[in-house]
């Protein structure tokens, strides 16, 4: 090899360093200077196929570990100051809504949330679970920062997960939040039978003819397959409005169109609850039915869709109608939702 | 030297290999934007008013008007130019559902001079859960025991039958009631370019030509009411017009 040959070949590896130095992607964002060694699990809200996309904002895509820190957070009786935790009043058991009544309303049940884009009987709250859950924690709960801070299981895994050494309203409605839309109910009897695993009986299979049908109507607004459609309709519970908390989507508009409007709740384990509509007046499946087939009140905003034809009065069921359309609503009952050990109390 | 030859042929591996972070390829073709309006034989659409008067002479308001548009084709002198099998869902009360586009991918270039759609889908499209799974596919779903697919339309709202306000829940669904729309349009295909093509649903048209629609005689719920939907659907031809 001459002399001008090595020259040649030590400026060509030269080169070929200088290029590959210079040949680099984006530097990694640097490495958390408090815990450099938690890794974040990403996952996937587990649905059924014929489910729709989940309503899942950019800034808090879902996370094992986070939304295992919201679990925590639902039971966590130190979210309020008096004792209160969301599991208090959505207990797993009953399809996450209580028995009980909070300030004179039903408490609507923490089920498929990850597809509403509405909260509240009165669609006071709009927007992702995130906006929901800072509501709670900011004012429904009030919650106080400085004893979450000063906690030192909160202020290791918020310093972990979120790489904060300040938790703060919106840390703790984001691990809520992940936690609640992992709420999901998509293994009912009725979903079986929709992929095939069970056979309705005759009984069952009737009353969803009658569900899906114009001859019970309910299609419309507990909407396939999440079971509600997240709008708000006055069905005709009431023509005179004495009460505030009957005056409903009203007291958010204050439009006179909106009288007596509610959110439709939604059905995944209707069967289990004991409260219907927004102030409990009915206790039982078969008194909701009654409304609807023979109650309702005509007033000028009640939704389009309750005036079938010939209806006018409700839906004119017979007896054995009402009982199927009952075997059906049951078929909504997940026990794998009620019992999974997932949504359960991590204390 | 050949030891210079694999030198130099290891510095051009480099340049090769070494490539910045990936740009996306630069979109070669045009689109067409399709921006929706809504009036009432001129006047912008509005919820919440009952303030607009039918044919029948009935005074009536909308508040509900969700909608798909499929199967766009746009022609010139009656030759195909091109087509889009695009299902969009609009609901007139959401902008930014009213504004989409249509990529004109393998298109001819040149004027148009008409465009046809459909408002609802074709049968291909119209099987239960065939389209993406969005929240507002979901509700718009046809149920499989009134025979499967989406609804097409749902038109809601009050109208004044005398002194009462009264509901009327027009919807129209089910394989062979998509309707065709047609209109004149002015648009040219170019390249890289895009252009717009404003569209206009008049709600009146719903309830004229060629037969009057209405709500106190033909009815407010259309829902599998096959003569309602029928007559509806003739109705609907014309309800759009381009700008």
């Amino acid at each position: 090899m001459t002399r001008t040959n090595i020259a040649s070949l030590a400026l060509a590896i030269l080169f070929m360093l200088a290029v590959a130095g210079s040949c680099r992607k984006k530097p990694a964002p640097d490495p958390t200077p408090q815990d450099s060694t938690t890794t974040l699990t990403p996952d996937t809200i587990r649905t059924p196929l014929y489910f729709p996309q989940p309503i899942i904002p950019a800034d808090n895509q879902p996370v094992k570990e986070i939304a295992q820190l919201g679990r925590m957070l639902y039971y966590d009786t130190r979210l309020s100051n008096d004792g209160r935790s969301c599991a208090g009043c959505h207990i797993q058991s009953i399809g996450f809504t209580t028995h009980s009544m909070l300030n004179g309303t039903v408490v609507l049940p923490h089920v498929n949330m990850a597809w509403y884009n509405t909260f509240m009987w009165d669609g006071s709250k709009t927007g992702t679970l995130e906006d929901v859950m800072t509501f709670e924690v900011q004012e429904f709960f009030a919650t106080d920062l400085n004893r979450i801070n000063t906690d030192p299981i909160y202020s290791t895994l918020f310093r972990k997960y979120f790489k904060t050494n300040t938790i703060t309203y919106k840390h703790l409605a984001y691990a809520l939040a992940q936690f609640a839309r992992t709420m999901v109910s998509g293994n009912s009897r009725y979903d079986l039978s929709l992929r095939g695993i069970v056979t309705l009986t005759p009984d069952e299979r009737a009353g969803k003819e009658l569900f899906f049908t114009e001859r019970g109507d309910c299609f419309h607004c507990h909407t396939n397959p999440v079971m509600t459609d997240n709008a708000m309709h006055n069905t005709g519970l009431d023509s005179i409005y004495t009460k505030d908390a009957d005056k409903g989507y009203y007291n958010v508009t204050h439009n006179t169109n909106d009288l007596g409007k509610f959110r439709t709740p939604n059905l995944r384990n209707v069967a289990l609850r004991t409260r219907f509509m927004h102030d409990g007046r009915f206790t039982t499946l078969e008194e909701v039915i009654n409304f609807y087939d023979h109650g309702m009140r005509k007033v000028s905003n009640l939704d389009p869709i309750m005036l079938l034809p010939a209806k006018e009065k409700g839906l004119q069921l017979e007896e054995w109608e009402k009982q199927q359309l009952i075997a059906f609503l049951k078929t909504l009952t997940d026990t794998t939702f009620t019992t999974n050990p997932a949504f359960s109390n991590p204390n | 030297m050949k030891r210079l030859q694999f030198v130099y042929v290891l510095l051009v591996f480099f340049f090769v290999s070494c490539k910045k972070d990936s740009i996306p390829p630069i979109a070669t073709y045009g689109e067409i934007r399709i921006v929706l309006g809504h009036d009432v034989d001129g006047t912008p659409l509005m919820t919440d008013t009952i303030r607009w008067q039918n044919q029948a002479g009935e005074i009536y308001g909308i508040d509900r008007l969700q909608y798909y548009l499929s199967n766009f084709r746009f022609y010139n002198n009656g030759k195909l130019v091109h087509t889009s099998k695009m299902v969009r869902y609009i609901d007139a009360f959401i902008d930014s559902t009213c504004t989409f586009s249509i990529p004109l991918v393998g298109a001819t270039t040149g004027p148009c001079d008409s465009v046809a759609f459909l408002l609802g889908l074709d049968t291909s499209q119209n099987i239960s859960f065939s389209l993406p799974p969005t929240i507002e596919n979901s509700d718009m779903g046809w149920p499989d025991n009134m025979g499967g697919g989406y609804h097409f339309i749902k038109l809601e709202g009050y109208w004044r039958d005398g002194s009462m306000l009264t509901g009327f829940a027009l919807h129209v669904g089910r394989n062979g009631y998509a309707i065709p729309m047609g209109c004149r349009c002015n648009v040219d295909i170019t390249n890289a370019t895009t252009r717009l093509l404003p569209l206009s649903m008049n709600v009146n048209e719903w309830f004229r030509t060629p037969a009057n629609y209405s709500f106190a005689t033909d009815g407010t719920y259309s829902m599998n009411n096959m003569a309602l939907m029928r007559k509806l659907c003739t109705n609907a031809t014309d309800v759009f017009s381009a700008l």
